[in-house]
């Protein structure tokens, strides 16, 4: 009996959760660069009330090889649907242009501005 | 008798009066006096003759380097068409830019230049030949021994292509490495007539380029210079024929 008391609690967090942090999950895009090579970018977001903290893979492939891998660390604040990145990791002496993903009305996507690219949820 | 004397003695004194008026132990006041100004009628009459010079008024002596100026600026420019070409390559400390890459440019420039009918021949003048002393009038004499009515003088400089900091990057410019790169080339072009000394043509070319590299892709650092050389020299080409065309046009 506790334990299906507990495993019922787990589920119903789990669906609370993702329907109050909708942006929260892995989202994909897959695009192919001039090269002709294959891009895969996963961005993995976990969404608490106002804030969210995130991983960005890239993968990219030639002749399904991985021929150039990286990662790197997001986070920032979330105002409505659109979810704000504040900080970047591995930016160096570089600056960070202002950036957001903004989530679609039927939360299945999320848009990377700017350059508006589509990262569908997987 | 003393009447007598008083007759030979009183004009006597009258003259003796008026002397004493006008003598320098009773000198009159300054202002009453108008005083010569120094002017070159004051000078000495042979120093006034001495800067005489045939042929000019006085007051409007002009040195000889001012002469050369006044020539220069009353010669005309007689082209003589189709052109006989120089084209000098000023040597530069180019560090960006390899010689070779450099003397090629030039060689396709000289071809394209032989290409135009208004053009009989074009030489190029090895910059071995003058030093970075040289003058334009040793230039020029150079070039006359050339025997070419106009030359055109080139001195180049090019940006090797740095990774532009102020550039703000996007979450996924930075997870792809990409950076801004920026180059700029630069060309100064003069042109001059060799029998009149005179500047024909002046120009300024230069190009400024920008574009998004990922540092993984360094071979594209490289393209984006070599862009930005092709494109200096492919309007220099174009600025030439040009320029040329509508002199000939004006005869």
């Amino acid at each position: 009996m506790k334990k299906y008391i507990f495993k019922i609690f787990v589920i119903s967090y789990l669906l609370v959760s993702c329907s109050i942090n909708p942006a929260s999950g892995q989202w994909e895009n897959i695009n192919i660069d001039k090269e002709n090579n294959r891009v895969t970018t996963i961005i993995n977001i976990v969404q608490t009330d106002n804030s969210f903290t995130g991983k960005v893979t890239t993968k990219k492939e030639k002749d399904n090889k991985i021929i150039e891998e990286s990662q790197i660390d997001i986070s920032g604040y979330v105002s409505g649907n659109i979810l704000v990145i504040e900080n970047v990791s591995q930016i160096n002496s570089s600056k960070l242009k202002k950036s957001t993903l903004t989530l679609s009305s039927d939360k299945k996507s999320l848009t990377l501005s700017p350059g508006s690219i589509v990262f569908n949820k997987k | 008798m003393k009447k007598n004397f008083l007759k030979i003695l009183s004009p006597l004194l009258f003259f003796s009066y008026f002397s004493c008026v006008n003598s320098p132990t009773n000198p009159p006041s300054y202002s009453d006096i108008a005083i010569p100004k120094a002017t070159p009628s004051a000078l000495p009459y042979s120093s006034i003759l001495d800067n005489l010079k045939p042929g000019t008024l006085p007051g409007s002596v002009t040195s000889p380097e001012e002469q050369q100026l006044i020539d220069l600026m009353n010669r005309k420019v007689n082209l003589t068409f189709p052109l006989k070409l120089g084209v000098l390559l000023l040597q530069e400390n180019i560090d960006s830019i390899d010689n070779l890459k450099r003397k090629e440019l030039l060689s396709k420039y000289i071809e394209h230049l032989k290409s135009n009918n208004n053009i009989s021949d074009v030489i190029e003048i090895p910059s071995s030949l003058i030093s970075r002393t040289s003058t334009i009038e040793d230039i020029r004499k150079l070039a006359a021994r050339f025997q070419v009515n106009l030359l055109i003088i080139i001195n180049d400089t090019y940006e090797s292509p740095y990774n532009d900091k102020e550039k703000d990057l996007t979450p996924l410019e930075i997870i792809s490495n990409i950076n801004y790169f920026k180059t700029k080339s630069n060309m100064e072009v003069f042109v001059i007539d060799i029998v009149s000394g005179v500047f024909v043509l002046s120009q300024n070319i230069s190009n400024s380029l920008e574009e998004k590299i990922s540092l993984v892709e360094d071979y594209k650092i490289k393209n984006l210079l070599n862009k930005s050389i092709d494109k200096l020299w492919n309007d220099l080409k174009d600025f030439s024929s040009n320029k040329i065309n509508e002199l000939a046009n004006k005869r």
